[in-house]
């Protein structure tokens, strides 16, 4: 039985796994660290996310496996065709602070400026922070007396719902507030639960700053002021308060709006009040954004990308027709997807996931702390450190690991992005949802959830068959009927690959967003 | 000692990490189903290893038996023809997943496991317990659930 972290999000649960001569095959809930051995699914899926068979364990160049040695021969070779300014590096959340250093390491050896996260989801801009934003950690958690959360927490980070729920119970007087477009199982425990029009929760987070601060503008939200003004007199008496937020794909109109208003809104509150964002492991913003990366493609000033981390750029297929541009790509992957095998014709390198690599990540529960890796790299797989330092040629000396970058949001810029926010319209519009029991669809299959209004109107009944069309997709979907979800709303968990590949990337406000969008929805026989 | 799987209502927030939990420990269908009325309760049902069986009584091929120790009412894989007696017959309709011969697609409460039931173990608020008679009595599961909700209060 090997003690290990899970690598799945930001918290870093600890469990433990049985490991066999055929890898891992078990899990056994080993009352440690601060989850006590506790899991959501995604964390009981750990064992069969390290043994499964889509994980890549030998490189991969044009769909053929090829050794390690060549993998880095071709690379090396390529990056000397470029001129620095025509490569770029990225990365995303699957590194660990001793991996980002190398990676800025190597970037500098070899002159190349452009770096970006390739953890292009919308908790992303949680990382872009506000300079007199207070952040939270898990003591404040517990110590807090009110909590004010924005969008289904409880579903997307199960853990966390016991320390809240702990506070919340403990006496009559600690509220929980829920901010949320459709009525969610976190919504469920609200005191009050602020149900918004779809695409306007940050405006509402506006509206409620405002009144924070004495300005009696006109409300943009469409949340009556009494309703606002009661939440905010609770937070602002409360001792003490934690506005947690947290994001899903497919569910934001503007990702760095939502997260620069939740945090307006947490530093406009009067005394010892703090902001908590919860996300995948802690993604860390390059000097660009992945959109001037995808810009910088498409106007062929980048022609060779390399990518470091477990989610390589290819799991978004709104992504491939940039990527297609490029003249050489090298990413490191963990599972490959079956799709992108058939399409792309780059080079993949297997690597390891953080629960083998080991190494310091910053976790909510614990901070900065040390992975425990009791569990042997997949055979074939080599970590990013090694890569790097291989792609050096060895030239990389000993790096001190190095703090993450936090960069600073704008609170002008973001208050002028939202007023030019654009609210999704039209008969049927996709949203987003990420719930941990979807997982990449190892629990649940791909589900759509309407209002009993919409499947009258479209005839169908719980159960049915309905295929989805979107402008760069289409997927079926069995037909879920919930009055929780808002009239012309079809929801979709973005943890399933079909419903993902529906939403279009919208690059032209600087940012990558996967805003709602507009689709055509009919019935299958 | 015998012990029941308890749910604290008030701590159940419907995340399914149970079935989940059980689905990979059956390496098959998971026989503890979330269900309840959504965002107001949600209540993770499974075998109640009941003290008078009817499952048991109902089974023809005498396939049901209760360990007398444990409490654990389980299925043989080899003596169960698929008649779906035992799910007619289960007043929580608990048993009602798909039914496969000599497959005993039942909750035996990870049977042999000395940190009790996985589902109870993965819970991340700690709702699901597996407790003695005399350990639930000491606990006042889904206390703040009925305070909250006034149909509850009337009750």
């Amino acid at each position: 039985m090997q003690k290990v972290t899970c690598n799945f999000c930001t918290l870093g649960c600890e469990t433990s796994l049985n490991e066999s001569d055929i890898g891992v095959v078990d899990i056994k809930y080993s009352k440690s660290g601060a989850n006590e051995g506790r899991l959501c699914s995604r964390g009981n899926a750990l064992p069969i996310y390290l043994s499964a068979n889509q994980r890549l364990t030998s490189p991969l160049r044009n769909g053929q496996e090829i050794n390690w040695k060549d993998a880095f021969n071709e690379i090396i070779s390529a990056l000397k065709n470029y001129k620095a300014s025509e490569i770029a590096i990225t990365y995303d959340t699957n590194l660990t602070i001793e991996e980002y250093s190398l990676v800025s390491e190597f970037a500098k050896i070899k002159g190349i400026t452009k770096l970006a996260s390739s953890y292009i989801e919308p908790e992303h801009y949680f990382n872009y922070v506000l300079p007199d934003v207070k952040i939270a950690n898990f003591d404040d958690v517990k110590d807090s007396k009110t909590f004010f959360i924005i969008g289904d927490l409880f579903s997307q980070f199960p853990v966390i719902a016991k320390a809240i729920l702990d506070v919340r119970y403990c006496s009559k007087q600690n509220r929980i507030f829920v901010l949320d477009s459709f009525v969610t199982s976190t919504a469920g425990f609200a005191d009050t639960f602020i149900k918004t029009d779809v695409g306007k929760e940050a405006l509402v987070l506006l509206d409620m700053a405002n009144l924070a601060k004495g300005k009696t503008d006109e409300l943009k939200g469409g949340i009556e002021h009494s309703v606002l003004s009661g939440v905010l007199n609770s937070l602002n008496e409360s001792e003490k308060a934690v506005v947690i937020a947290s994001n899903s794909f497919g569910k934001t109109t503007d990702p760095m709006v939502f997260s620069g208003m939740a945090q307006y809104f947490a530093s406009s509150l009067k005394g010892d009040k703090k902001f908590l964002w919860l996300g995948e492991s802690a993604s860390v913003p390059g000097n660009v954004d992945f959109s001037d990366i995808l810009s910088g493609i498409k106007k062929k000033e980048i022609k060779c990308l390399l990518n470091f981390g477990a989610m390589s750029p290819v799991y978004y297929p709104q992504i491939w027709d940039y990527l297609d541009e490029l003249e050489f790509m090298a990413s490191t992957v963990t599972m490959m997807p079956e799709l992108a095998k058939n399409r792309l014709s780059y080079l993949f390198m297997p690597t390891t996931l953080l629960t083998e690599t080991g190494g310091t990540i910053k976790t909510f529960f614990d901070g900065e702390k040390k992975v425990i890796n009791g569990v042997k790299p997949l055979s074939g797989t080599k970590c990013v450190g090694e890569i790097v330092y291989a792609l050096a040629e060895n030239k990389i000396s000993v790096v001190s690991p190095g703090k993450p970058v936090i960069k600073e949001l704008n609170l002008e810029e973001v208050l002028s992005r939202a007023a030019n926010m654009v609210i999704p319209q039209g008969d049927y519009i996709l949203m987003g949802e990420k719930t941990a029991y979807q997982f990449k669809g190892l629990f649940s299959e791909p589900i759509v959830i309407m209002n009993s209004h919409n499947a009258k109107k479209l005839k169908v009944k719980e159960g049915s068959v309905v295929e989805i069309k979107s402008s760069v997709g289409e997927s079926e979907f069995k037909v879920n009927i919930s009055d929780k979800v808002p009239e012309r709303v079809l929801l979709v968990s973005t943890e399933l690959p079909e419903a993902r590949s529906l939403f279009e990337l919208n690059i032209s406000s600087g940012i990558c967003e996967f805003p709602p969008i507009e689709v055509s929805v009919c019935k299958r026989d | 000692m015998q012990k029941r799987l308890v749910v604290d209502l008030d701590y159940c927030i419907g995340c399914k990490s149970c079935s989940s939990a059980c689905k990979l420990t059956f390496k098959g269908e998971n026989r503890i189903v979330v269900s309840g009325v959504e965002t107001v309760a949600y209540l993770p049902l499974a075998c109640r290893h009941c003290e008078d069986a009817l499952c048991l009584r109902a089974c023809p091929k005498e396939a049901i038996s209760k360990d007398k120790e444990t409490g654990i009412v389980s299925r043989s894989s080899f003596k169960c023809v698929g008649c779906t007696s035992c799910i007619y017959a289960c007043p929580f309709g608990v048993l009602d997943s798909m039914l496969l011969r000599h497959i005993p697609d039942k909750c035996n409460l990870c049977k042999g496991d000395e940190d009790g039931p996985n589902c109870v173990s993965s819970c991340p608020t700690g709702a699901l317990k597996f407790l003695t008679d005399e350990e639930i009595t000491k606990v006042q599961v889904g206390k703040q659930f009925v305070s909250r909700l006034a149909f509850w209060r009337r009750k």
